[in-house]
């Protein structure tokens, strides 16, 4: 969702009047992908390297968020009636103590919506969820869950924030940048990448149609390629299988565990 | 619903019919004149005029390219940033090793002394022997500047001991240098720590170990239709500019340097 500053300039409007209507305008793209029946839609709101803004945009940025929760919390019986679960990923300590409880309460109210999945990717950046798999498959290894040489690329992808995501199959990246900019870099590694010159205050259903319809044409290829890959899948050990899946069934225990530390916090 | 059927088949074959002659159209283009990606105008003038420079005539032979290549290497090292590591993304079925020799020949020329070879079905390391053996011919036939540097290829990532910077270093990567490198980085740290202290510091940390380090370019070669990282090592992409370029058979100079001009007038803001 990029170019919402480039926007405003260009209007000659304040860069949170920009923010703004990106907002808008994520909202109409969300109704497009639940029409056309996209199951899952993960956006990049907030990077972790944002917060290097001036003082005043990421106070406004939070303000912002703190708008939209609500508003989503007061939405929420709308969300549950067609099945739209909501999941923020990142490092949620990173923020305002009180917008930590807005987005735990956001994702613990929808929790059981799997028709339609919005994953918001706030105070994110791809290394640090990389990063936060490590401490995490560590923590396992020290609390005896864990072997080190459990630990190969699955168990990794089973600790990262998306774990309970589908792979994504096209990223779209608009106001002509060419780069992931830390955004799902272990997710897309087999995933179609759209790159495209429209600002995304100014993306239009058509835009959305262009980048479904290189997808469509980029598959069959990819499919192809990924079936030519040089990695071969070990034998699952079942002895292994078991120690894993209690590992990660304690590590859910501790993620709840944490989130009802914070929505319990006193104001 | 049987004409609705009918009318949604026709309309489908239609717009698949109009885009895959779309794509041949632009295939076509690509041949006949040099690419010149239009954000051309953010470039600054002397840009433009190093383009017209190397606009190669059809069928000009290897050695023309080479000269070319010297006298806008140096001009390119003066205008905009060049990339210090570029990693090469093949995507066709069959590699043609002679023309990859000559494609790795055209970016030592322009200044880039860091280039990955990386191919998702690991193909490239097989033929990292043929590479090694070419490249040092091929060096031979180099300008004295550039003679004096010494051409390594190396398999995969490398550490500290076996990379040199004054070299030029070529590294030839497959699959097993992306997510698997990983993991295994990941039972280094978590045989060496306790949880509490691994950050993201840590991780850069041990990552930097390795060479080569993040390419600033990625250039995709074939003809997917959109931009795919077919398992590069993720964690080294994080602020890398993706491009594509033609069929490495089919690739020409001008094509290359049109590719670096574009580079060089992208913006990072780096969250800002």
């Amino acid at each position: 969702m990029d170019g919402n500053r480039r926007f405003a300039n260009k209007c000659g409007v304040k860069k949170i009047e920009g923010h703004s209507k990106g907002f808008d305008k994520l909202t109409e793209v969300l109704q497009w992908c639940l029409s056309l029946g996209i199951k899952e839609v993960t956006v990049y709101a907030f990077s972790i390297e944002n917060f290097r803004r001036s003082q005043e945009e990421v106070e406004q940025l939070m303000s912002l968020a703190r708008e939209k929760f609500k508003r989503l919390l007061e939405e929420k019986d709308k969300l549950n009636e067609h099945g739209i679960g909501i999941r923020v990923i990142g490092n949620i300590a990173l923020l305002p103590t009180d917008l930590q409880r807005l987005v735990v309460e956001s994702m613990e109210s929808t929790k059981s919506n799997t028709k339609a999945v919005l994953n918001i990717a706030f105070s994110y950046t791809s290394r640090e969820e990389m990063t936060h798999a490590i401490s995490e498959v560590a923590w396992g290894v020290q609390e005896d869950l864990l072997e080190i040489e459990d630990i190969d690329e699955e168990l990794i992808q089973k600790c990262l924030y998306t774990r309970h995501s589908l792979k994504p199959d096209l990223l779209i990246r608009t106001s002509g940048e060419v780069r992931l900019s830390d955004f799902l870099l272990w997710q897309t590694t087999c995933c179609t990448l759209y790159f495209t010159h429209v600002l995304w205050p100014e993306f239009a259903i058509w835009d959305l149609c262009k980048a479904i319809l290189h997808y469509q044409k980029n598959l069959p290829i990819l499919m192809e390629a990924q079936r030519n890959s040089c990695i071969t899948r070990p034998l699952p050990y079942t002895k292994n299988s078991e120690r894993i899946e209690h590992f990660l069934t304690e590590m859910e225990v501790k993620e709840s565990q944490f989130r009802n530390h914070i929505s319990t916090q006193a104001t | 619903m049987g004409v609705l059927n009918l009318l949604y088949v026709f309309l489908h074959f239609i717009i698949t019919y109009i885009h895959n002659i779309h794509v041949a159209f632009s295939e076509l283009i690509d041949r006949i004149k040099p690419v010149v990606k239009d954000r051309t105008y953010l470039w600054p003038a002397d840009c433009h005029v190093l383009l017209s420079a190397t606009t190669v005539k059809l069928g000009a032979n290897v050695k023309d390219e080479r000269l070319l290549l010297q006298t806008v290497g140096s001009d390119l090292k003066l205008l905009q940033k060049l990339p210090i590591h570029i990693a090469c993304l093949f995507t066709e079925k069959d590699v043609n090793i002679d023309r990859i020799v000559t494609i790795v020949e055209w970016f030592v020329s322009m200044g880039v002394y860091c280039i990955s070879l990386y191919d998702h079905k690991g193909c490239m390391v097989s033929y990292h022997d043929e590479i090694k053996i070419k490249l040092k011919g091929v060096a031979a036939n180099f300008p004295n500047g550039l003679k004096s540097k010494s051409v390594s290829v190396h398999k995969g990532f490398t550490t500290k001991e076996f990379f040199n910077l004054d070299s030029i270093n070529v590294f030839i990567m497959n699959q097993h240098d992306g997510k698997p490198m990983f993991a295994q980085v990941a039972r280094q740290i978590v045989g060496e720590l306790n949880y509490c202290q691994i950050d993201q510091g840590v991780v850069e940390h041990t990552m930097n170990q390795f060479y080569p380090k993040d390419p600033e370019l990625m250039l995709q070669f074939g003809s997917f239709l959109s931009n795919t990282t077919l398992g590069y090592s993720p964690w080294h992409l994080r602020l890398t500019q993706m491009m594509r370029v033609p069929n490495h058979m089919r690739i020409r100079v001008d094509h290359l340097v049109s590719t670096m001009l574009e580079y060089g007038s992208c913006q990072q803001r780096y969250g800002k």
